[in-house]
């Protein structure tokens, strides 16, 4: 199968929404709310907190914020000035201010951040683990996974007539230690040789 | 009601390398935009994250709220539309409004073949 017809191409995928059970997108924004905006979505890699945080962004957006967002990884830790935008003094309760990968600053870099974004309307940040500068902002969300969650999503990209097997699921899920974003790669791989 | 539409000669779909495209762009509007855009682009996708890029852009100014204008656009001569297991790129030709409001894409092959390129039919050799 070629990528533009393999149902787990990024596009698909980054295109499903966040699932969480038992609770929906507008208790997620009116706790955020209770919160003050402001905010942790923690959980491990590969467990929605970006596509959370996405749709956050979006609810912030219809709320009347203009969000910016910034993103940390593995290979990009460091805050440089060239990530923002916006001169700290001409941010205000209009902004949503939007960290994907906290736990990658550094403590300094972390202090920094919230001298940045200290006149923001709302800072909603992703991380890892409950690390320690976590501790400083309220946790919104725990992000987990579920085998049950992996077979609703896969069957939302790929319908019921080619829906794979419950045991192929859970296996995919326990090889990927429950990181969903991994175990949907698998499949593209596995959707490519078809 | 509102409509837009790119229209090819001879619903053309297939183009060489360095072609000059010849069309017309409709639109219906319920009210006249500032301007309207045709921008030829190419994007990818497949597993990894997406490319995009506008290789040019058409600006048909003072548009009526119903119109249609013709455009010729010269062709670059890569890269060629094709389709891998791992990434596809594709042409398109989009129509907007200057609001980004509305919008109309079509795609389209740039390659020297007359079909895309269709990566996953080339077995690698055994070594």
């Amino acid at each position: 199968m070629n990528a533009r017809n393999n149902p787990f191409s990024s596009r698909h995928v980054e295109s499903l929404a966040y699932q969480y059970p038992g609770i929906s997108v507008y208790d997620i924004m009116a706790r955020l709310k209770g919160l003050n905006y402001r905010a942790a979505i923690v959980g491990p890699e590969g467990s929605g907190k970006t596509t959370l945080m996405e749709t956050i962004g979006a609810g912030l957006q219809k709320e009347g914020f203009q969000t910016l967002y910034v993103r940390f990884d593995e290979e990009n830790k460091k805050l440089r000035k060239d990530l923002f935008k916006y001169n700290p003094d001409k941010l205000t309760t209009d902004h949503a201010f939007l960290v994907d990968g906290a736990e990658q600053l550094s403590w300094l870099a972390w202090k920094f951040l919230c001298l940045y974004t200290k006149k923001a309307g709302a800072v909603i940040i992703t991380s890892h683990a409950q690390a320690q500068r976590i501790r400083m902002i309220p946790t919104l969300l725990n992000t987990t996974t579920s085998p049950e969650l992996l077979y609703s999503l896969v069957l939302k990209l790929v319908g019921e007539k080619h829906m794979i097997s419950g045991r192929e699921i859970s296996r995919l899920f326990e090889s990927h230690h429950g990181n969903i974003r991994l175990a949907l790669r698998e499949l593209y791989d596995i959707w490519s040789d078809k | 009601m509102t409509s837009l539409a790119i229209n090819l000669p001879d619903n053309r779909e297939s183009f060489a390398p360095g072609d000059v495209l010849k069309g017309e762009a409709t639109w219906q509007l319920d009210k006249t935009p500032e301007k309207m855009f045709l921008r030829l682009f190419w994007y990818t996708r497949g597993k990894g994250t997406e490319d995009i890029e506008v290789v040019s852009e058409t600006v048909f100014a003072h548009p009526l709220a119903s119109e249609t204008r013709s455009f010729k656009i010269p062709l670059p001569q890569k890269p060629y539309s094709f389709s891998g297991k791992l990434v596809s790129l594709t042409w398109a030709l989009e129509l907007v409004t200057s609001d980004n409001d509305t919008a109309v894409t079509k795609e389209i092959v740039i390659s020297p073949f007359g079909y895309e390129i269709d990566l996953t039919k080339h077995k690698k050799e055994p070594s």
